[in-house]
């Protein structure tokens, strides 16, 4: 299990940022293979990915977190020459209850329904839960995101 | 102490308004000219910031003082790194 992208959205993540999309993050209780999640859906819709292996985590205080577009930043990095994203703060769940375990978090576009908003990518984000908060840090330097 | 029940209604009303804002901008994203959405998107970039940066302000205040509750929250709260995905040659793809 690593972080990976939908083959089919490989490139599209600076465009739609360029183009003023905004973005989730969704917790996952489980989720596909790295194959299947890169290769094995007939769209990239957030309905089509929840609809196989994947589980959308909602227990406890788990939520979906959004990122409005001016909340992520997107530029060229001229120096190791790439494309960078980085999502400017990190999100927090207060409080998650035991039992409500997370594996990873999807990223995906927000705002027209589950149907049509499409997955970009998915991140590893192994989580007990014990009654604490959970923050998923979010690298500020390396960013979340980079293409080449 | 803090009313607990007060900050997570700021909370609830700070969430709400982020909910409200992504709402109204994909409204105006799906009928917008592309290039009008994105003027629109620039001219309120301070706006997603101060909204953004309220929810997690309200947040914050409600998870400092569940830790007052909670004592020994502050030494094992839960902070996972989110990595970076990395593409390279990718030329985009058909959806």
């Amino acid at each position: 299990m690593a972080d990976t992208a939908l083959t089919d959205m490989k490139g599209r993540f600076a465009e739609l940022l360029n183009d003023g999309a905004d973005f989730q993050v969704i917790p996952l209780s489980a989720k596909d293979t790295d194959g299947v999640f890169e290769d094995g859906y007939a769209s990239a819709s957030i309905t089509n990915i929840l609809g196989g292996g994947a589980v959308e985590q909602t227990g406890s205080t788990w939520v979906r977190k959004t990122h409005t577009n001016g909340n992520i930043t997107s530029s060229a990095d001229d120096t190791a020459n790439l494309w960078r994203v980085v999502l400017d703060a990190d999100d927090t769940w207060s409080a998650v209850l035991a039992s409500n375990d997370v594996v990873a978090l999807l990223i995906a576009e927000v705002g027209s329904g589950d149907g049509t908003d499409r997955v970009i990518g998915q991140w590893d984000f192994a989580v007990t839960t014990d009654g604490n908060d959970v923050t998923a840090n979010y690298d500020q330097t390396n960013g979340i995101w980079t293409a080449a | 102490m803090a009313d607990l029940a007060a900050l997570q209604a700021a909370v609830d009303a700070a969430q709400a308004a982020q909910d409200s804002l992504i709402e109204e901008r994909a409204s105006k994203r799906a009928s917008m000219p592309k290039a009008e959405f994105k003027v629109y998107n620039y001219a309120t970039i301070q706006q997603q910031k101060d909204t953004q940066a309220a929810l997690g302000a309200a947040i914050l205040a409600f998870q400092a003082e569940l830790k007052v509750i909670r004592s020994d929250a502050v030494e094992s709260a839960i902070s996972v790194a989110v990595g970076t995905i990395s593409e390279s040659n990718t030329p985009g793809g058909a959806n």
